[in-house]
């Protein structure tokens, strides 16, 4: 290991080792207190520091072909960080109020976001699996955090199991691409020039790849868990979860199908297209046309974030220069919203488990201005009207399909856009034209000053964003350009 | 290269084959005549309580789980056992890390009292 | 003889499977499991992968199933209930399965294992799939150049190659080797994630001692 290769790294070190100090932390202090959260958030800022300082540098990869460190892979570290650090102010209410393990839940998030890290930066298949899997493993145990809750419990099993069945095809697959290129490294992979005996082992390995990944981003067939995981698990969690971890897994995508041998598929590329063009038309309708008829909240922005999976795939389906740099914007405009959208859930249902209804919601904007008006602007910006961002971030994905020859794709987007605009608007109507439906108020009645930081800046974010979308799209390195 | 292998298999057919005959050596040279005392349950010379079908107690399965865990550590041992002196002090350091990463995990399980018995 | 012994290891491991779907006792399905696992471990031995099959052993057989069968024992009269599942969803089942193995045939049987790769010199060569570890473009890293080249040496178990390979001395050199030298970072994340899976059995299963536990433990070390 010499100098390029630790520094390469580092984000990932930085965001490990924190979660190490806080176990050992947990293991020796007793009392409850804020220092892992403050703890986190140090660490998740130094990373994003480095990815940022490593971003201005040249690419290169580091580990001697293990490891990106370029602008796309340092992009991502700083969403994970931003994801990471927004959850643990969010968190800070939440878990020291309800007595939950403060350190644990630290030290998970840390480790999570550190597989992350090493999902958008693998240039191995080896260790994009093994980032998936320590991802995948913190969530699993995130899920279950509320250990006295049904409901939690019930999340964390069967996240748990069906993660576990969606490792095996993911792990197969990549065993296939192995079997079929001799190689399991990115770099090694886009160097090989043409397959000249090209068979179904190599299209079979992509598509079961395809079947892990499009579980882990909850995508069309494969989503029945979200609703349900989203639901039991831990509000915060959730956010984390549905946001930090879907753009993880985009990341890996975007990586491994572009490094692709171009000749490897002799025609098959078509074939893989179609498929996820396929996947992306069902999961954009399927989210939105299912989540018009839910009446809780946490249920509604599940399947709606199935539907913004699909929206993600039709940057994979186009995969082009303009689609990877969509993927890269909306991964960004969507952790902020539904981050944020989940913080305010969070701020606003009871122990009890009461809050969490649509209904609740009525009149909020009586009760919670301030509440009301930020979770306005999220739903907004989710229903991607302009000028928010959450417009730009569905714009350049369009574009790229577009781009890339997919109009019908980009048709049926639009389509589902507007389906998914009437439940988005629906939640503001409900705060600013309804009476509250409980004279006893059903929401929870603290206030939380760091939560609201938390959730103000990234709904401010959406609004410099959409006002001034060439902030993320110089970021992205690709665009305009 | 399976001819490495055949001590291997001669071990586990002699380990088979005791097995097999020892349990069943008595049974085919011995005399049988059983009687309703000698065919009910033998436990100490006392009386069964319970039946045999006994839950374990769930602690147990804290333990082997954190034993599987420990156990996978072992795995990536033995490669390094049988390489480190080619690679040199490098190797060395480098378990060090793996191990001492676990061993944090291990610190928090002892304190957390995850193996404690009550 | 070779054959004889892949068909008996073969025979084993599917046996043990066919047991472990069809048994209407969980204990039966779970003892059952021993022999697939041996037998896996057998076919690993086959194919020149014998760390595997020390790993197989080590771990399925001598930690997870009996895990396996811890949890059968925690389970209070599970050993009298019939865990086979309605016969509607049986024959969906089979006929997936079938499905599955018709098109991983059709995947095995249909493809070619070469291809070609850009050689230094700009020019194609056309090399089989197998052998590209030899090729690999950054083999050139500092960790190569030292004694570990020699280490590097040995190649990859290739099918046709199995057979030959007479006097080997087994894949656990050449992985830890590659552990320590070119997979220096899987590995070192490989105990985070092990950390990961450690942290979480311990959160998931342990008991929160109770306010009055904890009292009492106070009072007894002081």
């Amino acid at each position: 290991m010499n100098n390029t290769d630790f520094i390469a790294a580092l984000p990932l070190i930085i965001l490990a080792g924190t979660g190490l100090l806080i176990l050992l932390w947990d293991a020796f202090e007793k009392t409850p207190s804020r220092a892992p959260l403050i703890l986190t958030m140090a660490g998740a800022i130094a990373a994003a520091i480095v990815a940022g300082i490593n971003m201005t540098g040249p690419a290169s990869v580091a580990f001697g072909g293990l490891l990106y460190d370029n602008a796309f892979s340092n992009f991502f570290t700083i969403i994970f960080s931003a994801a990471t650090i927004l959850t643990a102010l969010l968190a800070e209410r939440y878990l020291l109020e309800e007595e939950v393990l403060v350190g644990e839940f630290c030290a998970l998030i840390l480790f999570a976001a550190s597989g992350m890290v090493m999902m958008a930066s693998g240039a191995d298949m080896l260790v994009i699996f093994l980032g998936l899997e320590t991802m995948s493993i913190a969530f699993y145990v995130l899920a279950g955090l509320f250990r006295t809750k049904t409901e939690s419990n019930e999340a964390a099993l069967k996240y748990f199991l069906l993660g576990a069945f969606a490792t095996g095809f993911f792990l197969y697959g990549i065993a296939l691409i192995y079997g079929s290129l001799g190689t399991m490294n990115l770099v090694a992979m886009s160097n090989i020039h043409s397959v000249t005996t090209s068979g179904p082992m190599l299209l079979l390995g992509l598509i079961l790849l395809i079947v892990g990944f499009a579980f882990k981003v909850a995508a069309f067939p494969f989503h029945q868990w979200a609703p349900d995981v989203y639901e039991g698990a831990p509000t915060v969690v959730s956010g984390y979860m549905s946001t930090a971890g879907k753009a993880a897994a985009f990341s890996a995508i975007v990586l491994v199908f572009s490094s692709m041998p171009a000749g490897a598929l002799a025609g098959g590329a078509a074939k893989i297209q179609i498929v996820i063009a396929a996947l992306a038309a069902c999961s954009m309708l399927y989210g939105n046309i299912v989540a018009l008829s839910q009446t809780k909240i946490k249920r509604m922005l599940a399947y709606s974030s199935t539907a913004h999976a699909g929206y993600l795939l039709l940057g994979v389906a186009a995969l082009n220069a303009t689609g990877v740099a969509a993927i890269e914007i909306y991964a960004a405009v969507y952790l902020l919203m539904q981050i944020a959208a989940f913080g305010i859930v969070a701020l606003l249902e009871k122990e009890t488990g009461t809050g969490l209804n649509l209904d609740d919601y009525a009149g909020l904007a009586k009760r919670r201005p301030w509440a009301a008006f930020l979770l306005a602007i999220i739903m907004l910006s989710l229903a991607g009207i302009p000028p928010f961002a959450g417009f730009f971030g569905k714009y350049y994905l369009f574009l790229a399909a577009i781009n890339a020859g997919l109009t019908w794709l980009a048709i049926v987007g639009v389509v589902s856009s507007i389906i998914a605009s009437y439940f988005y608007l629906r939640i503001i109507v409900l705060m600013y034209f309804r009476e509250p439906l409980h004279a006893d108020d059903g929401i929870a009645v603290k206030e939380n000053n760091i939560s609201y930081i938390a959730i103000g800046l990234a709904s401010a974010a959406l609004v410099v964003l959409g006002l001034m979308p060439g902030l993320l799209t110089d970021a992205t390195g690709y665009f305009f350009k | 290269m399976l001819t490495n292998y055949i001590p291997l298999a001669l071990m586990m057919m002699v380990a088979i084959g005791f097995g097999v005959i020892m349990a069943n050596l008595s049974k085919w040279i011995g005399p049988r005549k059983p009687s309703r005392e000698k065919l009910s349950v033998y436990e100490s010379g006392m009386v069964p309580i319970g039946t045999t079908h006994e839950r374990v107690s769930v602690k147990y399965y804290i333990v082997a789980m954190l034993f599987i865990i420990f156990d996978i550590e072992i795995v990536f041992l033995y490669p390094w056992a049988v390489t480190f002196d080619k690679i040199g002090a490098f190797a060395l350091g480098e378990m060090f890390l793996f191990i001492g990463l676990l061993f944090i995990g291990y610190i928090y399980v002892v304190k957390k009292g995850a193996l404690e018995w009550d | 003889m070779f054959d004889i012994i892949f068909y008996i290891f073969g025979a084993i491991t599917v046996g043990g499977a066919l047991v472990t779907a069809f048994a209407r006792n969980i204990v039966y399905a779970a003892f059952s499991l021993l022999f697939t696992f041996f037998g896996i471990a057998g076919l690993y031995i086959m194919a020149n992968a014998d760390f595997l099959a020390v790993t197989q052993l080590l771990v399925y057989v001598g930690g997870i199933l009996i895990l396996l069968i811890f949890g059968v024992m925690l389970t209070s009269r599970i050993g009298t209930v019939d865990i086979r599942v309605g016969t509607g969803s049986r024959w969906v089942a089979g006929i997936m399965a079938l499905g599955l193995f018709a098109i991983l045939c059709a995947a095995f049987f249909g493809t070619a294992a070469t291809h070609t790769e850009k050689s230094a010199d700009g020019k194609s060569q056309v090399v089989t799939s197998w052998a590209t570890h030899a090729t690999r473009p950054w083999s050139g890293s500092k960790w190569n150049q030292d004694a570990t080249t020699e280490a590097l040496k040995p190649k990859y178990g290739a099918p046709d190659e199995v057979k030959s390979n007479e006097g080997s001395s087994g894949t656990s050199v050449e992985i830890g080797t590659l552990f320590l030298t070119d997979y220096l970072l899987p590995f070192e994340v490989i105990s985070v994630l092990i950390l990961v899976s450690l942290l979480g059995a311990t959160m998931i299963a342990r008991k929160e001692p109770t306010k009055e536990e904890e009292a009492i433990a106070e009072s007894v070390s002081v």
